[in-house]
């Protein structure tokens, strides 16, 4: 690990403007998501609000819903973030500042041709791989692209390395990997249940290998940073990283049992992932240790409030992960709104809570002022956390009345009248949710209005102002 | 005078995660592994199922890789250094930071 002894200053390791623009975009796909997500639960309540146009028919808006979250939203914070915590963790700025710009411009191409792409019909039949075709070797060069620009600080660095340059040392060969592994080999090497084995791979593996690592590496960056310590053991963190990176490939094939795959493979992933069980609890055992003695600063300090609310969620998402891989419960819930709302339990309780409490650190010393209003971001919060609560925790219990309607061999229509309040309160709390990220990305405008870097006033070089 | 070479413990309960960590995945391992060179040797279950598991060995084999030359690199000797270096790393940023604002800050 290098020291900063005679290392150059913040200023010249941050694009500061290019992260700004990062969280930006991915807050602007946030909320096209989110619309494309109302409708699609509209259209389940049998009110479609734009019948007449196929181009946006719902089957298309649910896969624009899922790519613009993950490609979009996720992705897009995702960059913002390396740009800030590489540099300053290597003590060296990224490859080239040109090409970093450049693949801000690439990547905002790629995504919204996704977009248009998905509306004109043009879907790759793979789930969370609907890239169409020809976009994905430009998405492909572009993930090289960022592994180079990132890599190269990463390597540069002498000595042992601090558990979260691993973790996005490996994310950025992983999500190469997986991207190409779901993207090609199904589409042009292999077909049938092969295909479909390798899908499973890769529908899991991109959230294992890409988004995990990512969210991970930025916890052991962030937490420690504002809880003012050190974390409680970074030998814990380093069995963390390495059980990830040997079970969790493994795993994938546990979103297809009872399917013609034979079975010593499923067996395989449903092994694993119980090995993976007790990874995730060094890692939760390891944050629930470095807050000891730090009285309530969890809750007190909003920023880590967020990060900690995602444990929270991480943690019960395991749980359920735990139940999931049993044959006996995977009976039940397998094609249910469970298993939709263990996908919104992790993705916006887990892993997009984590990138909004870092967009609220952030964006005050990125645009040198405070928030606009501090109130808001604490309306955000307990708007994101409590919506999200009530949508999971509908849809899980959805998701069993479903299960057990189906296990009794009622007639379908009846699983649907069951499932109808629930699509209901998703609804409902969708509309929560999606409210306070309005009120976040106008929080976020007003905020960037009163900058001292827009007016014109005293530009300062870096500036730590945020009391949160 | 050379100074003595401590010989840190390794507690009781790290063994303990260790094992119930470790045990349950090699069981795994072992367990695919073997089916695979059934598979290999011509099972009618469908060479098929030989497709991820080859994926998985190449991810892993270069994971392998890399662990062995992390060892080899001593990133394991003081295991805690690394976060420590880290977090006085983000110190002096700030310091200098502050420093280069003066008493605006
Ligand atoms: C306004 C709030 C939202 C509403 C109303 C909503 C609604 C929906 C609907 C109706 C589906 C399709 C379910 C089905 O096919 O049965 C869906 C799927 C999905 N949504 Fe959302 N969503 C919202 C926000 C989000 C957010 C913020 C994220 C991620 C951060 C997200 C991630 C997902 C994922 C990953 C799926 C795929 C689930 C699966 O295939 O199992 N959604 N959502």
């Amino acid at each position: 690990m290098p020291t900063a002894t005679d290392s150059p200053r913040h200023e010249h390791l941050v694009i500061e403007r290019l992260v700004f623009w990062y969280f930006a975009a991915a807050l602007g796909y946030m909320l096209i998501s989110m619309v494309a997500g109302i409708i699609m639960g509209l259209q389940l309540l049998s009110w479609n609000p734009l019948p007449a146009l196929e181009h946006l028919s719902p089957g298309r808006w649910r896969m624009v819903h899922t790519n613009a979250i993950a490609y979009g939203f996720l992705a897009n914070g995702f960059l913002g973030m390396l740009h800030w915590v590489v540099p300053r963790l290597s003590l060296r700025p990224v490859l080239d500042k040109r090409l970093s710009y450049f693949i801000f411009a690439a990547w905002q191409i790629v995504v919204l041709s996704t977009a248009v792409g998905l509306i004109l019909g043009e879907a790759q039949g793979l789930e969370w791989g609907e890239t169409p075709v020809w976009i994905d070797p430009l998405a492909q060069v572009g993930l090289l692209l960022v592994a180079f620009d990132f890599g190269y600080p990463i390597i540069k660095v002498k000595g042992p390395m601090y558990v979260t340059l691993w973790y996005f040392l490996a994310a950025l060969v992983w999500t190469f990997l997986t991207y190409a592994m779901g993207n090609f080999i199904p589409q042009y090497c292999v077909s049938g249940s092969a295909a479909g084995a390798v899908g499973g791979l890769f529908i899991h593996d991109l959230v294992g290998l890409f988004v995990t690592p990512l969210g991970w590496g930025m916890m052991y960056y962030f937490v420690p940073i504002l809880l003012k310590r050190p974390m409680w053991s970074h030998g814990l963190s380093l069995v963390g990283f390495w059980g990830l990176a040997f079970f969790y490939p493994l795993q994938g094939i546990h979103h297809f049992l009872y399917t013609p795959i034979p079975m010593f493979l499923q067996y395989g992933a449903v092994l694993s992932t119980i090995a993976l069980e007790f990874v995730v609890l060094t890692v939760i055992i390891n944050f629930v240790g470095t807050l000891r003695g730090t009285g309530m600063a969890c809750l007190s300090n909003l920023p880590l409030r967020y990060f900690y609310t995602g444990i929270t969620f991480y943690f019960l998402t395991c749980l359920q992960c735990a139940l999931q891989t049993t044959m006996t419960f995977q009976a039940l819930i397998h094609f249910t709104d469970w298993v939709v709302g263990h996908a919104h339990m992790v993705m916006f309780g887990v892993f997009s809570m984590w990138q909004l409490g870092m967009m609220v650190y952030l964006v005050p010393r990125l645009l040198k002022t405070e928030w606009y209003s501090e109130k808001w971001c604490y309306w955000h919060y307990w708007a994101s956390a409590g919506g999200l609560c009530v949508m999971a925790g509908d849809l899980i219990l959805g998701g069993l009345f479903q299960g057990w309607s189906w296990a009794a061999l009622q007639p379908w229509e009846k699983s649907i009248e069951v499932s109808i309040p629930f699509w209901a309160v998703r609804i409902a709390a969708g509309a929560v949710m999606f409210w306070a990220q309005l009120l976040f990305a106008y929080n976020l405008f007003k905020t960037w209005q009163k900058s001292p870097l827009r007016t014109g006033e005293e530009t300062l070089p870096h500036v730590a102002p945020a009391t949160m | 005078m050379t100074t003595p070479t401590v010989i840190q413990r390794v507690p009781l309960w790290t063994w303990i995660v260790g094992a119930a960590v470790l045990i349950p995945s090699i069981l795994g391992f072992a367990n695919k592994f073997l089916d695979l060179m059934i598979v290999a040797a011509g099972d009618e279950e469908g060479a098929f199922a030989l497709t991820p598991i080859i994926n998985y060995l190449l991810a892993t084999a270069g994971f392998f890789c890399m662990l062995m030359w992390a060892v080899t690199q001593g990133a394991f000797h003081d295991i805690n250094q690394p976060s420590r270096q880290m977090f006085q790393n983000e110190l002096d940023l700030e310091r200098r930071t502050a420093e280069s604002l003066g008493p605006r800050a």
